[in-house]
This record gives structure tokens, sequence and C-alpha cells, in this order.
């Protein structure tokens, strides 16, 4: 086989016939991760206040501070030459926000800073100087990006460090956030399994406790979508400015999942509509754990987690999630 | 009794002896004629290039065989140095001589087939009177015979003193043969015979010919990447043959074909050269201060010079691996004046890659026609028309359960090129020479997946180009060459691309942008005039070059004024001292001036480039040639985020700005043995700095920057056997390296669920690399059919060389992108006649 792979190293040019890393797959939560920010709303304007809050899983989180700021990828999700490879929020031009497992932005000040503040204006828009009708123009049209930057210390005192966009802007019709997950699980023998979200992060079974699940099994986990519709119901219309400068109106969000898992079981990380789909393999024993990360392509953001209970002939004794 | 044994042989300035064909026998003959023209060391022009017969152990063995078939041809025992008059050097360089020898192996006759001037012929004559020859025999008898012999004659001027590369050739009385040719068999002749002379207006030119290009190991036989083991040339990743040259970019080496850029090197799928090694005649590596008559490259040249095998009767040679199959065929007429050659090779990855995946199509196949006319001794004409295919589609499931879908990309490249020649000597002083080339090309790219958008862009372009260059020998010491050179290309993009870093930025994890359709016909007209004097004055050499770059394209037009000079001193017998500088102009490349999604703006890179080098011939064909080199590079084309103000005070973006500046400079040094008695090689090391400048003054090293590059090369003949090494070792180039184990630098983008960490661009080296490839060759011969089997072995102590880095999705654990392992590749070559 190795040898085959040569062949086909020696025809595509890759690296078939060398061994290459065996890393662990993204959608394992084999510790604590940061897995999303939540920005309600995520876009607002003058007058109005934004809710922030994230999800950490397998962690106890001990103080979060939370940062506002312009950021080098804010413009254009690429940094202008001679900028440092910097993510987040560097502490020159940062807009001080409260701390705490949530925050709040008041998005006044906020716009006032950015029409006002050249620094602001160097670090978005990489010095090139915008009258303030054409900012006004960006504003009403398709919003301003500054990044929310959220630091969290866990219980082994490790930072975990997120960030997401916030759009500033006086349009009408502001993007929301997706509905909160809600997700099918069909076995193989027809049983529909269903899920509801709890508040702060959680989702539970119907029935308010873990999905049960049959061990072993292979399940399709398809987004609950309403009676009659063949797509996500909050999927919004928003506008943007492409490349050559044109105002592209009536762009659609396109739903996005990410899946997570203790056991490594889903087959895919992440899908999008319409491939919307995924399929879940449950332990076999063990009470194991799953995150849904629902997005909208636009900085609108939904998640929960939901512990899954293994049940069925190869799990005599059923496990306990509760506690977890 | 007269063996009339008419065979044709090699000369080179003066003479060499190879490539011995017989054209006709008498005597019932045949087979002790073949066999003698192995004993003579002759080869067919196919060996010449691609399959070097042997050395004296093999000769040996094949006299035996031909004394077995009764008849013994003349062999060359002395020789005498031969001056060869430049200015009498007829056009095409080559005279073709029928000699008479006698039974005591004397020149007793000589017949011009090639109308020569009376002053050649006399040079000629007097030296031929000189040779000695063995001479025929027939069952141990000596004999008269008659051969036909070639003289090949560079068309340099001659130097003032003593060159690198005698134009004066001394054979050493009674010792070794000596000679540049590519062929080893050569050597059979004992003469020495050699011209090996840069063009004037460069500062340094390294010139591969035959086995050279073709026997290196590790690079599967292609001349082009050969280029990677000499000095001035950084490690391209896989050795893919992608060169950064004097710490420039990719782009910024130009690929010459008969004077002509080329539209493609190789072919998908780490294929080989579009253009197969046989028809290959030469290479010349101009790694910076290139001559005037080349243009529209900020740093290095590659320069081909294309030919037909040479050869007396109908030819047919083919070669086949595992991947695919090649055949050559090639037809003289006209009593010789005229030769029809046509190749074509395909590759069969459709039968081998199935086996180990259906996701996956990729086949490739080109084709070549040359015609080579010539009208007289001083007039020649030649058609060469050449093209290639290329496609690979894979085509991959995507999704899981019952929403499952799937994706699929493909790219096609396709070209068809007309090149058309004539030359044109009507004096010694004068020569002219004009060439064209027209075709198309056509590159499509596109890509769909279920539910989204497909994407799909088709880039046909259109190229002429001409060449016209007069060469005139003012007087003693004084020559000019002024000439012209245009291209106009057309290119239409059209297609649906996406509407990449549209406003406001916010990443998507499900990256679905929309998409723009682009319809865009774009001209670029590239015009140079340019003449270049060359003044002798021992124990100097000065070349002064002008070219007037003319360039127009999207919303640009450009008048760069580029002089160059090379100032060669002659400071002893062996040791030249070059100095040289000059600037030089590239155009933007065309993706990056498309009005619809690009900058239409962007001005020409520029280069000014500096060198001071000592070249020094050493005693058994050895030579040193060291340079130390300074390029300054501005106005060079970068990808940009910057927005920028449409007319209309509307945000834009224009992808490419013109603002970027570096610098490179180093040393080289190149320690080569050209190709005597079967051995030829060379090690060649390069220390070099390349940076790019940021904004504030910061330098930051560029990214291909390799301090030390090392290469060794050997070959050698031994019996039917040819034996071949190479040893690279390079410094790792710098990457960016985003390892953060404990996650301290790893911020977590929710918008797009993916991990960025904060790291010094550039900021770590890739280990050193080193590799050994060796090569061997064997040749073959049975009946009609004579060739080669080789391997060639890559990585043969399966160095653990790393080409990058992989991390984990959270950059917590890193692993090395391993480059190739140990990799046998066996093929065949034969040639059937």
């Amino acid at each position: 086989m190795r040898l085959g792979a040569c062949f086909l190293l020696l025809g595509l040019g890759g690296a078939a016939c060398v061994e290459l890393p065996d890393f662990p797959s993204a959608q394992e939560v084999a510790g604590p991760r940061l897995l999303a920010l939540v920005a309600e709303p995520p876009e607002a304007g003058p007058g109005q206040q934004v809710q922030l809050s994230l999800l950490v899983a397998e962690a106890d989180v001990l103080e979060v501070s939370w940062r506002l700021c312009p950021g080098f990828y804010t413009f254009s999700g690429m940094q202008y030459q001679d900028a440092p490879t910097v993510e987040g929020c560097s502490g020159s031009v940062d807009f001080p926000l409260p701390d705490g497992l949530q925050s709040v932005v008041d998005v006044s000040p906020v716009v006032e800073q950015l029409l006002t503040d050249e620094a602001w204006q160097t670090e978005v828009l990489g010095g090139l100087e915008l009258s303030e009708d054409a900012l006004a123009l960006i504003l009403a049209e398709v919003g301003f990006p500054v990044v929310i930057e959220a630091r969290a210390r866990i219980a082994d005192g490790r930072i975990l460090v997120g960030i997401k966009r916030l759009l500033l802007s006086f349009r009408y019709g502001q993007n929301t956030n997706p509905d909160q997950p809600a997700f099918v699980f069909s076995t193989r023998t027809g049983l529909d399994v269903g899920m509801t979200y709890q508040g702060s992060f959680e989702c539970a079974g119907s029935d308010g406790g873990p999905l049960r699940l049959p061990a072993g099994e292979t399940v399709e986990v398809a987004p609950d979508l309403r009676p009659n519709m063949t797509e996500e119901s909050w999927l919004e219309y928003y506008n943007v400015i492409d490349p050559r400068g044109a105002l592209l109106e009536g762009r659609k969000e396109r739903a996005h999942y990410a899946f997570y898992s203790t056991n490594n079981g889903f087959a895919e990380d992440e899908t999008l509509s319409p491939l919307r789909n995924n399929q879940y393999t449950v332990a076999t024993a063990g009470c194991h754990r799953l995150w849904f990360i629902v997005q909208d392509g636009h900085g609108g953001l939904s998640a929960c987690g939901v512990d899954v209970e293994p049940v069925g002939a190869s799990t005599p004794d059923p496990v306990d999630c509760v506690g977890r | 009794m007269v063996i009339d044994v008419v065979r044709l042989c090699h000369f080179r300035a003066g003479f060499r002896g190879r490539c011995c064909e017989p054209a006709r026998t008498r005597g019932g003959l045949l087979a002790g004629v073949l066999g003698a023209c192995l004993v003579l060391g002759c080869s067919s022009p196919a060996w010449a290039q691609g399959m070097p017969t042997g050395d004296v152990g093999e000769r040996g063995a094949v006299a035996a065989d031909a004394g077995q078939g009764g008849a013994i041809p003349p062999t060359l025992l002395r020789s005498i140095p031969v001056q060869v008059p430049v200015d009498d050097v007829p056009a095409g360089g080559e005279v073709l001589l029928v000699l008479t020898l006698d039974r005591t192996g004397r020149v007793s006759q000589v017949v011009f087939e090639t109308l020569v001037t009376p002053r050649l012929a006399q040079v000629v004559r007097r030296a031929l009177a000189d040779f000695v020859f063995a001479p025929a025999q027939v069952k141990g008898a000596p004999v008269s015979a008659k051969v036909r012999f070639r003289m090949d004659v560079e068309t340099q001027e001659p130097p003032p003193v003593r060159q690198r590369g005698p134009s004066s050739v001394v054979a050493p009385a009674g010792g070794p043969v000596v000679t540049d040719e590519e062929d080893g068999a050569a050597a059979a002749f004992g003469a020495q015979a050699r011209i090996v002379r840069r063009k004037p207006g460069a500062a340094t030119q390294v010139k591969l010919r035959g086995a050279e290009l073709s026997h290196i190991p590790g690079t599967f036989g292609e001349p082009l990447r050969v280029v990677a083991t000499l000095p001035g040339v950084a490690r391209s990743p896989f050795g893919f043959g992608f060169y950064v040259v004097r710490g420039a970019s990719f782009e910024n080496t130009g690929f010459f074909l008969d004077g002509f850029a080329v539209p493609i090197l190789y072919h998908l799928g780490a294929g080989p050269a579009v253009l197969p090694s046989r028809l290959v005649d030469q290479l010349d590596f101009y790694p910076g201060g290139y001559p005037v008559e080349f243009g529209r490259y900020t740093a290095g040249v590659i320069s081909l010079s294309t030919k037909a095998p040479r050869v007396e009767g109908p030819q047919l040679e083919f070669e086949l691996d595992f991947l695919r199959a090649s055949a050559l065929a090639v037809l003289p007429f006209a009593g010789g004046k005229g030769q029809l050659a046509i190749g074509a090779r395909r590759s069969y990855y459709e039968l081998i890659v199935p086996l180990f995946t259906d996701a996956v199509t990729l086949s490739y196949l080109d084709y070549q026609l040359r015609l080579d006319y010539a009208f007289s001794s001083r007039f020649r004409a030649s058609v060469f028309v050449f093209g290639s295919r290329d496609q690979l589609d894979i085509e991959l499931s995507t999704g899981a359960g019952d929403t499952a879908g799937s994706s699929a990309s493909g790219v096609k490249y396709a070209f068809d090129q007309a090149l058309v020649s004539l030359e044109w000597k009507p004096s010694e002083r004068l020569g002219l020479k004009w060439s064209a080339i027209f075709g198309p090309t056509d590159l499509a790219l596109g890509s769909a997946s279920t539910g989204s958008s497909a994407f799909g862009l088709d880039m046909v372009g259109l190229r002429l180009g001409q060449r016209l260059a007069l060469h005139l020998g003012l007087a003693d010491g004084w020559s000019t060459t002024v000439g012209v050179h245009y291209n106009v290309y057309r290119y239409e993009p059209q297609g649906d691309v996406p509407s990449l870093r549209e406003f406001p930025g916010v990443p998507s994890a499900g990256n679905d942008p929309a998409v723009l359709t682009v319809e865009d016909r774009l001209w670029e007209l590239a015009a140079a005039p340019y003449l270049e004097s060359v003044f002798r004055f021992a124990p100097l050499e000065w070349t002064v070059g002008l070219r007037l770059e003319y360039l127009r394209y999207a919303l640009v037009e450009s008048w760069s004024l580029d002089p160059r000079t090379v100032l060669r001193l002659h400071l002893a017998q062996p040791l030249v001292l070059k100095l040289s500088t000059g600037l030089f102009t590239q155009p933007p490349l065309p993706y990056q001036i498309s009005v619809d999604v690009a900058n239409p703006e962007l001005k020409p890179n520029r280069s000014w480039q500096s060198t001071v080098g000592l070249e020094w011939e050493l005693p058994a064909a050895f030579e040193v040639d060291t340079s130390v080199f300074y390029n300054r590079m501005w106005q060079l084309t970068r990808g940009s985020s910057q927005p920028v103000l449409a007319d209309d005070g509307s945000i834009a973006q224009n992808f490419f700005d013109d603002d970027g500046q570096g610098q490179a400079y180093g040393l080289e040094v190149l320690l080569r043995r050209q190709l005597e008695q079967g051995l030829f090689g060379w090690v060649s090391y390069t220390l070099s700095r390349s940076e790019r400048f940021l904004s504030g003054g910061a330098h930051q090293v560029f990214f291909y920057d390799q301090t030390h590059v090392l290469n060794f090369a050997l070959s050698y003949v031994l019996g039917k056997f040819r034996f071949g090494a190479r040893f690279t070792m390079a410094t790792g180039r710098p990457v960016t390296d985003l390892y953060d184990p404990a996650g301290e630098r790893t911020v977590f983008d929710v918008d797009d669920q993916s991990y960025e960490t904060n790291a010094q661009p550039y900021g770590v080296r890739l280990p050193t690399f080193h590799q050994l490839d060796l090569r061997v060759d064997r040749n073959f011969s049975w009946g009609p059919l004579e060739g080669s089997v080789y391997l060639d072995v890559l990585n043969v102590y399966n160095a653990p060389n790393s080409e990058g880095y992989q991390y984990s999705f959270d950059h917590t654990q890193r692993g090395r992108l391993p480059g190739f392992p140990l990799l046998p590749t066996l093929g065949v070559r034969g040639v059937l006649r």
C-alpha cells in the first residue's frame, strides 16, 4: 500500500507515501475548551446594549475579562502588510468593558469613538481616511465590525481566549442570532429523539434529562427545522460591499453547524446547509457530552451542550449523567 | 581496396569524434561498421544527449566484436591545435567534411560539404594535414577509408586573450583527450576542442548541454530541474523546480524557449517539463545580470535552446516508465538539408491512480513537431510547433447522513505554440535572425459542491511575439547587436469567482461568498528595442547594453530604460575579474492587473543588480566561478488588504499593491569539472540573505531565504554504465511557527471556528535539508534497437527532511510535513533505427 501511495504521490505531487502526523480531531473535547462567544444582538446601533456571554466546555470559569477593539482583521478578514500576526485586541486602542461571566456593551460611546478616533480608523482601515459621509454610509448599509475579546481564567489557572465580531450599524433590520440549537436524533429503528434549550448554553432531552440514545449505534443528527420548512427559519438578509466597492444587497445567511463531543463520535466536525445533517455514533458505555454551535455566517451564533446517556443491551447498567 | 565508410563525426572548434553514423557501407561490412562506430566511441545524436556511450573500457569490449566482423574503421590518434577564426564561422556553426584517409592514417583528401570561406578552408586543411588516424583495417590489414566529419563551431568571437574556455585549443602531446562535449564517447578521438564563452553581456552564465541536462540524479532527466543544483538558486519545496534565484520570488525568474517566455513549465501532478529533454540542445542559466536580449524579469533567466536530434537516417526513439510513455521520430530529407521531427508524450496516470483512489483523474500529453531546413550554409529556417494538455479533476463526497453530497474541483491547462525562426548570415560580419511565436493558452479552474455556488474561471490567452536581431562585426574588437523583442498578449478571463474579502469582514465558518462575474479583456504590449556593444581591448572586455522597455497593460503605460554593463578584466592567463551592474524591469502578472478584481494600476517591478566576481580556470578541465551579488528590488507587487477609495468615494480593495521593497545579497561559488573522459560534475555553494522591507524601516527575512545552499553533482561513465550522484544540503526556509503547546498565544476565533496563533512572521527556520540521490544508466544494444535502462533513486539514505510544519487544530501539537522518502524510479529509453 505504501508503494501504491508512492505512485499516487508521483501523480499528485502530494506527500501520500510519507507518514503524516496523526492529530486529534477538532470535534473531540478532551479538556477545557472555549467554544462560543455570543453577542446578543450580534449587530447593534447607538442607544442599544449588547449582552456578552461565553461557553466554556469541561471547565469551571473563575473569571472573565472582556475587551472591545478595532482589529487588524476586521476589515477584510486578512491582515494588511506589515501587520504582525495578531489576533484579538492588541491593547493599544481598547474600549473597556465590564468583567464577569457576562458583560455588556453600550454601543453609543463605541460608535462615537469610531467616528472620532483616528487611531481606531487607522487600526481598522489601515490608515485610509474615510469621509464622514462614507463612514455614515457604511454604518447605514452594511455595518462596521469591531472585535470582542474574552479572556476566561479557569480553575487550573489557564486563560482561554476567544474573539468574535460585533457589527455596529444604524441599519434597519439588523442581524439577530439564530434560534437556539435544536436537533433530532433518528435511529435505524425509527426512534426520533429531540432536544430542548434550557438556558445558559444548556440543552436537554425532550424530558429535561440527558439524551438517551441506543448504545453503540450510529444515529442521524438533523437540525430540527420548523414544520413544513425546507431550511432554517431564522436565516436573514444583509448587505456587503464587494471588493470593487459595489454594494451587494440581499445576501442571505447560510446555516452552519459545528459539532463537538467528548467521545469523538460525530462523522463530521461541521456541516453547512443544505448538507446540514450529521451522524453520531453513540458510545457503548459511559456518559458523554455533546455541544452544538449554530451560526448564520454573519456573526450570529447560538450554542448549547447536552449530555448523552447510552442505553440498550450493551449497557446493562445505565449511566446516570446527572451530576456531570 | 577502399572501405567507403562515410561517417559523420563531430567536431567542435577543431573537431571532436563522436556521433558517427554509417551513411553507406561497401563490402558487406555492416556489422563491422556498426561495431566500429562504437569502437570510435561514436554514438547517435540520441546518445549524445540522452544515452551516452562508454569510455575506453567499453570501446575496447566492442572492438573485439568489431574485429569479428572483419573490419575496423579508422581511429584518431593525434590532433593538433586548431584556431578557428570566428568571423569565418558558417551559419549554423557547423562544417561537414569528407576525409579520405590513406593506409597510414594520414588525411589524403578533404572535401568540404559545407560552403566555407577560403580562410576557414585553409585553416581546416592545414590542421587536418597533421591529424593522425590509426588506419582502417580489414582482416588485420590497413586499408584506405573515407570518413565524414562534422565540425561544430561556437559562434562567439575569439577573445583578445585566453578566456575561460580557450578558443585556441591545445591538445597535450600524448596527454589525455580533452573535450567539453556532453558525450563521454567524444574522448575516443583524442581531440581537444572547446569554446565555452559566455555571452558578453552576461555577468554569470552557466551553460549545460547533453548529459549534464538529463543525467543528474533526482531530476528525473528534466533539464529544468538541474538548475536547482546551480549557485544562486534556493531549494524549492519538494524540489519541484520553481526557483528562488538570488533571493527574488518565483515569478521574477523567467524561462525562455528559443528566446520567448514559455507559458507553462511543468505538467500537473509533479510531472515532467512540457518539453522533452531530447529536444533541448542547451540550457543557459543566468542567475542575474543577464544580457539585454532578455528582459521582463527582475531576477534570473533560464534559457532553453531547442534542436532536434541530428540523425543520418530515419530514427524512432521511445521512453517508458511507470507513469508515461513518449516517442520521437526523426526523418531527414533533401540529402540531409532538412529534418522533420515528430514527438509526443502521454501519461497513463488513469491506469494507475484508480488502483488507489477513484476520486482523482489526472492526465497530460504533449506534442512536438519540428521542421528544420538549411537552404544554404548561410541561410536556414525552422518551424517548431508544440503544445500540451493537462487535466486534473478531484471529486469527493461531502457531508454525512441523509444530506450527504459531493464536491468537485478541477483544473485544465492547454497551450499550442508555433515558433518560426529564420537565420541568415550573408557575410562573416553580418548576421540576422528573426523569430516569431504565436499561439493560444487556456487555463480553466472550476469548483462546485452540493448546495454552494459553483465557481469557475477560464483564462484564454493569445500571444504573438517576435524577435529580430542584427549582429554587426563593426571592427576588430568591436561588435554590436541591435535587436527588438516584442510580445502582445491578450487575456480574456471569464467566469464566476468568489467575492472574497467583502466588507464588513466577518469571517464565516461556512465560507459561502457571493459570486462575482468576471468578463474582462486584458491586453499587454511589451516592446523592447535593445543594443549591445562589445569592446575588446586586451586585457579588457567591456560590454555595454541598453534595453528600452515599453510596457502597456491595464491602465498603465510605462517606459523603462534599462542600462546594463559587464566588465571583464583578464588579470592573468586563467584568471578573470568581472564586474556588472544593470537595471531590470518586469510587468505584473496578468491576474494581478485585472480591472475587475485586482489592481490595474500596478507599476512594473524593478531591480538593480550588481556583481563582482572571479573566474579561474584550473587544470584537468576544472574551473571556478565566484560572484558576490547585491540586488535591490522596488515596486514589487505584493498582496495587500489595504482598502482604497473608489472613484465614487466608496471603499474598495485592490488585493495587490506595488510598494514592496527588498534586497538580496550573497556569495556564490561554482567549482565545475567540464565533461571530459566521461566525467563531469560540479559543486555549488551559495551564501545569501534576502529581505523585504516593512513600513517603518524594519527588515523581514524573505520567506524562501536560505542562508546556505550546497549542491554536489557528479556523473561518470564506466563501461556500459553511467553512474551519477547528487547531494543537496540547504538551510531550512523561514516559517511562521504556530506551535503553541501551552495555548498561551492562541486565540479561538468563534466566527469561523478556527484557532489563530500570534507568532513572529517567519520567525523560525525549518531544519536543515539534506538528501543524496543516485542514478545509474545501463546501455544496451539489440540489433537496430539501442537504449538504456536507468534507475534513479531519490533520497538514498531516507533522510527525514521537513518541507513544512503541520499543526493540530488548536496548534498545541506540531508535526512535520515530510519530504520525499527513499523513492526509486525505473525507466527505459530506446532508439530504433
